[in-house]
């Protein structure tokens, strides 16, 4: 018997009472989402930085003397500084020492940055750079998962990201980097 | 028949281990406290999950179609299984169909549930767990004995040992950040080798056709990226009807589970990557059965967070491994019953009732009412295990009899005076094992009420 069919029969041989969907009114706690989200970043084991807008955080890359041309980026800015698009970096050997990608939102309960498929490049970059760097405006800051979920779609792929790969499967011991990025940067703009 | 007081008695017969196991996992019930409670709406959040996750499983039919076209829309083939022969033939057509022949597998408790490993190693599939709790206890060749941590009874000792033998790693080294790196260039390597990559699945968004899968070490997305074919195997009750639904449940998972804010990576799979097939498999595999049993339909609103775990006393000091079944702790005991009554009739027993699971599950099941349900049932049909039929028959008749009860209850307290503890306490006494009885009063709390009752109540 086809199994879909046998599925949905058993299903619809219960008698089951009619259980409505449940009203939601989800409110949106006004507080300083910034200093929330700064807060949960660094909880996370992850480095905030804070920059006033773009030109100035390009200043400080290129006072700090960082190498940009060894980076992998989705971000114009980055590129035109020498970083290579992440969108041509096809084989997965490759060593990612560095990616930049701009994030779309940010929550602030939990200090987790929204990056859609578009930002990436390509699905991998963000699992096999050993440090990514997330940058997210301060404007898109939100106070929790739901509002996230109210405004953006689903698109092809998309992901929440709140830090390095990390484990505790060793006798909960916190190990920062277990199969993805090493390190986790967010800076945040404005 | 699932031997769990024997199983128990073997785990807690190494006393510091067992001591050291009930104190690691009260950790992350403590951590669970602290997240929940920094969400002032924690209590609101339970209850619509709980009222989603219901009316899902009361219109399960019509969003599993509603998913179906929604995946199909999206470039996604989506496969349904009645069974777990079902699902794992399934999937061996699918790794044959893309030439694919090691695979790498992100946590899926299904899986498991459905021994998809030994099937597809047998028709010549290499199968690499890629969690690395679940990598741990498969090159142990054990099952996990946790759902949220696999590994969580073993000592970094046992892990290093275990590494240095079938890694390589240096002899003694016990530091888990070395441990951990050591694995990381071993699963590395299978991430770049393999051809396929099966994942498990927190939710399915119906309205989407989009799969949800949670991790923290990234492991989902290196294989289902790095793979020439995308597999998610998932129960049909992961279901949730909107996307909206999402902030709700990604908000009291991690908590629940490890008293993370949220999870490192929560990964929506939607559409395939160009050139690259998405297969979904839905599966049944007895939950159809569960949906049927009115008291024990809520069981399958259950999001695998593993609080109800954690906070076990039984779970906490007997390990995961005691049930013998796929899901241990509170949840597996009403879920495993639901499977074969019989060989699982010592689960529901696995419980002191004392109802802490039911308070911290996030959706909130009335997992202790279940266990209580199952033992009344086990009772009418005849399937006690035999320690506990004596005792209880005897406690059946004395309840029954106001009088009895009260002498029995006297008698109890005169000998529990008088006899030296060496014999309270014996080895015949399992309770006895870590605690002392209490001292006995003179009265009966009965007749303390008579002696010192309001007048005229
Ligand atoms: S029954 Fe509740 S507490 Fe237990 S694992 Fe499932 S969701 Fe978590």
């Amino acid at each position: 018997m086809d199994p879909k069919k046998q599925i949905l029969d058993r299903i619809r041989s219960i008698r089951q009472a009619p259980k409505p969907y449940p009203p939601q009114a989800i409110e949106s706690q006004e507080k300083d989402l910034a200093e929330a989200f700064t807060g949960m970043v660094k909880l996370s084991g992850s480095t905030l930085l804070r920059f006033e807008d773009q030109q100035t955080m390009i200043d400080e890359f290129v006072k700090a003397g960082h190498p940009v041309n060894e980076w992998v980026s989705t971000w114009d800015p980055l590129i035109r500084m020498g970083a290579s698009e992440a969108g041509k970096i096809t084989d997965a050997r490759i060593v990612i020492s560095c990616a930049v990608l701009p994030g779309k939102f940010g929550v602030a309960e939990n200090g987790a940055v929204w990056v859609p498929e578009e930002a990436m490049g390509q699905r991998t970059i963000p699992f096999l750079a050993e440090h990514l760097i997330l940058i997210v405006h301060a404007k898109d800051l939100v106070a929790t998962m739901h509002q996230v979920y109210a405004v953006n779609q689903p698109g092809s792929y998309g992901l929440f990201i709140a830090g390095p790969s990390k484990t505790a499967d060793i006798e909960q011991h916190l190990v920062l980097g277990a199969q993805g990025p090493l390190a986790h940067t967010v800076i945040l703009l404005g | 028949m699932s031997q769990h007081p024997e199983a128990a008695a073997r785990f807690i017969a190494d006393n510091e281990r067992m001591a050291w196991h009930d104190r690691s996992i009260w950790n992350a019930r403590k951590k669970r406290d602290l997240a929940s409670h920094s969400i002032e709406e924690w209590e609101q959040l339970r209850s619509w999950a709980s009222d989603i996750k219901e009316h899902t499983l009361a219109h399960l039919d019509h969003y599993l179609e509603v998913f179906e076209k929604q995946a199909t829309a999206n470039g996604v083939k989506v496969h349904w299984a009645a069974t777990a022969e079902e699902h794992n033939r399934i999937v061996l057509g699918i790794l044959r169909e893309n030439e694919a022949r090691h695979m790498v597998k992100s946590k899926s408790m299904l899986t498991e549930e459905c021994h998809l490993n030994p099937f597809l190693e047998a028709n010549g599939i290499e199968v690499i767990d890629t969690d690395l709790g679940e990598r741990i206890v498969q090159l142990r060749e054990e099952i996990p004995s946790h759902i949220v941590t696999p590994a969580i009874h073993l000592k970094k000792e046992d892990v290093s040992k275990l590494f240095e033998e079938k890694l390589h790693t240096e002899p003694g080294n016990a530091d888990p950040t070395y441990l951990t790196r050591e694995a990381r260039k071993h699963l590395r390597a299978h991430f770049l080798a393999c051809d396929a990559a099966l994942t498990g699945v927190n939710f399915a968004v119906a309205e989407t056709g989009t799969v949800v899968v949670v991790t923290n070490e990234g492991n989902s997305d290196l294989g289902v990226h790095l793979g020439k074919v995308q597999i998610h195997s998932m129960g049909i009750e992961k279901l949730i009807p909107k996307w909206q639904d999402l902030g709700i449940f990604t908000r009291l998972l991690a908590r629940s589970a490890t008293g993370q804010p949220i999870s490192i990576y929560t990964s929506h799979y939607t559409k395939p990557r160009p050139d690259v097939p998405m297969h979904i498999i839905l599966v049944d595999n007895g939950r159809t059965e569960q949906l049927s049993r009115e008291h024990f339909r809520k069981s399958l609103a259950c999001i695998r967070c593993g609080a109800c775990m954690n906070t076990c006393p039984i779970y906490r000091r007997s390990g995961g491994h005691s049930y013998g079944s796929t899901i241990p702790g509170p949840i597996g005991s009403i879920l495993t019953p639901g499977k074969d009554l019989k060989k699982y009739s010592p689960l529901p027993f696995a419980s002191t009732l004392c109802g802490s699971c039911s308070d911290v599950c996030p959706v909130k099941i009335d997992i202790h009412d279940q266990l209580y349900r199952w033992r009344q049932i086990i009772a009418e049909e005849h399937l006690l295990p035999k320690y506990k039929t004596i005792p209880l028959g005897l406690a059946g008749r004395i309840f029954a009899r106001g009088k009895r009860y009260d002498q029995a209850g006297r008698i109890a307290r005169w000998w529990l005076r008088r006899l030296p503890a060496w014999m309270v306490n014996s080895r015949l006494n399992a309770w006895s094992k870590h605690r002392d009885l209490p001292n006995a009063p003179r009265n009966s709390f009965k007749e303390w009420y008579e002696q010192n009752r309001p007048h005229g109540s």
